[in-house]
């Protein structure tokens, strides 16, 4: 490490984020330069400082029993019971599809085979119910209802590609758990994007494809997010799809 | 007529709920304390720190047990905040507003100090001048300095809750600290708080070892 390398790094050394060995050949250079000694010496003891000061106001008297109130007349945290038995008709579909798909291909997505089943299963009936938007319009709009309502951050897909316009979101349900339905227009076909929370936080997982009820549904998990595109047109979709991961 | 499933048993809703008030609750002065400085309003921040808490309940179910709850809150609180800002920026918080603002009050402070003969023995900056100068930096920088440097947050906790690259932080952590230096180095040389020793650049050796020792203390 040369003063350039202490200089851009003096933080992260300050901070306690360098790995011991990393530490190590920065505390050479420094302990051999006067210089860079004084450098550390001031900018520890500036950070220091700011640390000591800045104030750390107390909350108001009242804000615990208000929240506490406000939580206590808060609906139910739970996830709204789904009806645990599949209704018949959706049980002889579910068994169908299931008969027809001979190979599923690889999903590594760091959750259970069956759960992905259900994930897909539950995207293709999403899709083919043709919800009602709650949000409509523009990428602002839509993120901003997102960002509102959901609490972490959702991937929404942006495209570059002309043919492919948002419609809107909804929030929805897919196996149990909270997830974001994205509904866009593609060369005027409905494309239906599903996103959910990934149950761990394992690598992301490169785009799949499997076929259900004679759609292609593909799935990839990005940035901690599940993501289930649904749509007619296999060839648009699957270009969506490599643009949406690859973003 | 759909059948509408009875909603759950009140035994696990009540220990849901008091689950919430066991590991959530006890970080509302952190919340509060860094929604004051992202909002720079005690109305806001009440506001902010009550809407993320009933977000938070919302989704308690989502939270993972035994996980790291205060950055799981954080990250709802950074992110209701920036949306927030976003859809409504405020104009009477211009940035140029508070900085000639903070300026002012600085310079004001350094004149009566230079006559008081007991200088050398405060070693303190002043509160109220660190908050303003926090307070001046513009939202990017200002997060990632709330989050570390008064929430001792690790960039890694840093780059979940701002949901960006570790990169990110530290190129944010830097030039919000450098700034923060900009307004208040001066002034915390003329305080004694940087030894006039060491706040140019000459000869002269000094340990690290005070600084790390105090960092490790404050983690401990
Ligand atoms: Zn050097």
């Amino acid at each position: 490490m040369n003063c350039d390398d202490i200089q851009n790094a003096l933080y992260v050394y300050l901070d306690g984020e360098f790995a011991e060995l990393e530490a190590r050949d920065f505390e050479r250079h420094v302990d051999a330069c006067a210089r860079c000694t004084k450098l550390m010496v001031r900018e520890g003891r500036f950070l220091e400082a700011v640390r000591d000061a800045a104030p750390q106001d107390p909350a108001p008297a009242g804000l615990r029993d208000r929240l506490a109130l406000a939580i206590d007349n808060a609906p139910s945290p739970l996830p709204a019971t789904l009806p645990v038995a599949p209704r018949p008709r959706g049980w002889a579909f579910a068994l169908a599809a299931a008969a027809l798909v001979l190979v599923a291909v690889g999903l590594s997505v760091g959750t259970t085979a069956s759960a992905e089943n259900t994930v897909i299963d539950e995207s293709v009936a999403t899709h083919q119910k043709s919800l009602p938007m709650e949000v409509r319009g523009s990428h602002r709009n839509v993120s901003d209802f997102l960002q509102q309502n959901v609490p972490f951050a959702v991937d929404l897909p942006t495209f570059q590609d002309p043919t492919a316009r948002l419609v809107g979101a909804r929030l929805t349900r897919v196996h149990g758990r909270e997830a974001v339905l994205l509904n866009y227009e593609v060369d005027g076909e409905r494309m239906s994007v599903i996103q959910l929370a990934a149950e761990t936080s394992v690598d992301d997982a490169e785009p799949a494809v499997q076929s259900k009820r004679g759609f292609d549904v593909w799935t990839f998990k990005r940035k901690g997010v599940l993501n289930s595109f649904v749509g007619r047109d296999a060839r648009s979709v699957r270009r969506l799809v490599r643009a949406a991961y690859r973003r | 007529m759909i059948f509408q499933p009875k909603r759950e048993k009140p035994s696990e809703e009540q220990s849901l709920r008091e689950g919430f008030q066991r590991e959530a609750l006890p970080h509302m002065e952190a919340l509060y304390n860094s929604a004051l400085y992202m909002t720079r309003s005690p109305a806001l921040a009440e506001d902010l720190v009550q809407e993320t808490f009933l977000k938070a309940f919302r989704f308690w179910h989502r939270y993972e047990q035994n996980t790291n709850c205060k950055a799981w809150l954080f990250r709802i609180l950074t992110n209701t905040f920036i949306n927030k800002n976003r859809r409504k920026k405020r104009p009477t918080m211009s940035m140029d507003a508070t900085e000639r603002e903070l300026s002012s009050a600085l310079v004001a402070d350094k004149s009566s100090f230079y006559d008081t003969p007991e200088k050398d023995y405060i070693s303190k900056l002043f509160p109220e001048h660190v908050q303003k100068a926090i307070e001046a930096l513009p939202e990017n920088f200002r997060i990632p300095v709330v989050l570390a440097d008064l929430q001792d947050f690790s960039y890694k906790e840093i780059a979940d809750i701002m949901d960006c690259p570790v990169g990110t932080v530290m190129s944010r952590l830097f030039r919000g600290r450098k700034r923060l230096q900009e307004e208040l180095f001066e002034y915390a040389v003329e305080l004694g708080v940087i030894p006039a020793s060491v706040a140019r650049d000459d000869d002269g050796a000094v340990s690290l070892d005070a600084y790390r020792r105090s960092k490790k203390a404050a983690a401990g």
